[in-house]
């Protein structure tokens, strides 16, 4: 029987397709039904024809329903047949010898005629099922891709606001600066080397500039990044530019630093400039959030399609509250003065620019992590 | 020696006066300055200038517009012409200015040493030509 059932490719399917609340093997079914099958026939016999044809409807409606058209036909004709035996056994002597034959043949036929009814149904209310579900999946993408449309016109908005906003800045603060710069110079000119105090003044000054000039132009950057210049790269090189840049702001806190690099580098296509400052906004911001005496790891590995770096620090972590602000523009949660909040909002817009992703998350082990990842090989056109 | 003749076109007069102090202090240089965009032609038409420096972002007229002026006066369309600006951030510029678009930008806030380095690649004409300014 085993083998007969794997010869029903329709009763197969039922087994994948589930089949409404019973869920019940083509096997069960046919086997079932056909026990069904005997139980009437007997009683047929028992009771001396009392039983009529249609008692075996339900057996095979039954199989056909649950296990498919070849079941249905076979407990239909299996139901003939005990219908037939019946018939025989009891062996009337009126009537044509042929008749308990021909008794036999018509409700074969009904049955028949049921088992392709209930299969015609079954078919529809399937396919009903299946163009439900394609619906519903396809409103879901729909949801979806209305959610990324709205997200996308509310970034677009934001940074077209963000773009005046820092064009105006820019005009109103570096013109002031560039002021300050002259009359730094000029101060520079006239006050003798030997005057100390006086030449520290002038330093603070053009500190000051400088720190302010930072913020704008970081402003300017976020608001309207410059393309990108690509070309064949080695990461590891910018990251230990990126590290010369920082390795006095890690002396002083007395930082340690672990280097994982994977021993072969890929080639990359990166703008090195811009990825340097990915590193350094990523690196510096790690120094700030790790505790004088901490340790910074700075990770690279091989994850196809992508080169992964990873920046882990021993701080604190990042809250739940701070972690959906993280790469809002100017959320810092540096001490005024220390942070404009848009050096993570840089650094991913760079690395996006690559065609690459950044994230930041909390380390189980304590401490954040930050993600960067690049895809290899491929040029993005700017 | 002659000194050299700047321009510096800026609606900020505190800007305009400390370049001129600045660079007329080294005693190469003679600054004149104009804080008036429209009265710009004019006033470059009168000086003669061997480089301009230009405002970008000014009331009157823009100095994108203002430049194409200056370039198609036949006494001034020779004349190095640079951008002073504080729209390009430090990111797209090196410390002495880059090209962008066929024009020379030198970003805002600009050092003397910025300025004077500037004014000598310019107008030495190696720059010029490199430019095609």
């Amino acid at each position: 029987m085993e083998a007969f059932m794997h010869e029903m490719p329709a009763a197969r399917a039922r087994l994948e397709a589930p089949a409404g609340p019973v869920r019940l093997s083509p096997l069960a079914a046919t086997l079932l039904a056909a026990s069904s099958v005997m139980l009437i026939g007997r009683f047929d016999y028992v009771t001396g024809d009392y039983s009529l044809a249609v008692f075996y409807l339900m057996p095979v409606g039954f199989a056909a329903w649950y296990a498919g058209r070849v079941s249905g036909w076979f407990i239909g004709l299996l139901s003939a047949v005990a219908w037939l035996i019946g018939d025989l056994a009891l062996s009337y002597p009126h009537g044509h010898p042929l008749m308990p034959y021909w008794n036999a043949v018509v409700p074969a036929l009904i049955y028949g005629f049921v088992v392709e009814l209930l299969c015609a149904i079954r078919r529809f209310q399937n396919e009903l099922e299946s163009r439900v579900r394609q619906r519903t999946a396809s409103l879901a993408q729909a949801n979806v891709e209305l959610e990324a449309a709205r997200l996308h016109f509310i970034e677009a908005d934001k940074m077209e606001s963000i773009g005046r906003l820092a064009a105006g800045v820019a005009h109103e603060v570096k013109n002031p600066l560039m002021t300050i710069t002259m009359v730094a110079d000029y101060l520079s000119e006239i006050v003798p080397p030997t005057e100390s105090d006086g030449r520290a003044m002038i330093d603070s000054l053009r500190e000051a500039v400088e720190r302010a000039n930072r913020v704008v132009s970081e402003m300017l950057e976020f608001a309207r990044p410059a393309p990108l210049s690509l070309q064949p790269d080695n990461f590891q090189e910018v990251a230990e530019r990126a590290l010369g840049f920082l390795k006095h702001e890690m002396s002083r806190k007395h930082l340690g630093l672990v280097r994982e690099f994977y021993p072969y580098s890929p080639v990359l296509f990166l703008d090195r400039n811009k990825m340097e400052q990915v590193l350094v906004n990523v690196l510096l911001n790690a120094i700030q959030a790790t505790p004088g005496g901490g340790t910074l790891t700075l990770r690279t590995r091989l994850q196809a399609p992508d080169f992964v770096a990873e920046i882990d620090d021993s701080g604190v972590g990042i809250s739940a509250e701070h972690q959906v602000k993280l790469f809002e523009p100017f959320f810092t949660t540096k001490p005024v003065g220390q942070g404009s909040g848009l050096g993570l909002s840089v650094a991913r817009q760079i690395v996006q620019l690559h065609g690459g992703t950044l994230s930041l998350a909390n380390r189980p082990e304590g401490g954040a992590r930050v993600t960067i990842r690049i895809p290899i090989r491929k040029k993005k056109k700017p | 020696m002659k000194s050299k003749r700047i321009l510096v076109i800026d609606d900020e007069p505190s800007i305009t006066r400390t370049i001129k102090v600045n660079l007329e202090r080294s005693g190469a240089y003679s600054v004149c300055t104009e804080n008036h965009a429209d009265r710009a032609i004019e006033t470059a038409r009168r000086f003669g200038p061997d480089l301009i420096f230009l405002d970008v972002m000014m009331p009157e007229i823009d100095g994108g517009h203002l430049a194409a002026q200056i370039r198609s006066e036949r006494r001034l369309e020779k004349v190095p012409l640079v951008f002073l600006t504080a729209l390009v951030s430090p990111q797209e510029t090196t410390a002495n200015g880059a090209m962008i678009a066929g024009h020379f930008f030198i970003a805002k806030p600009a050092s003397l040493a910025a300025l004077t380095k500037c004014i000598e690649e310019f107008t030495n004409g190696q720059t010029q030509a490199a430019g095609g300014l």
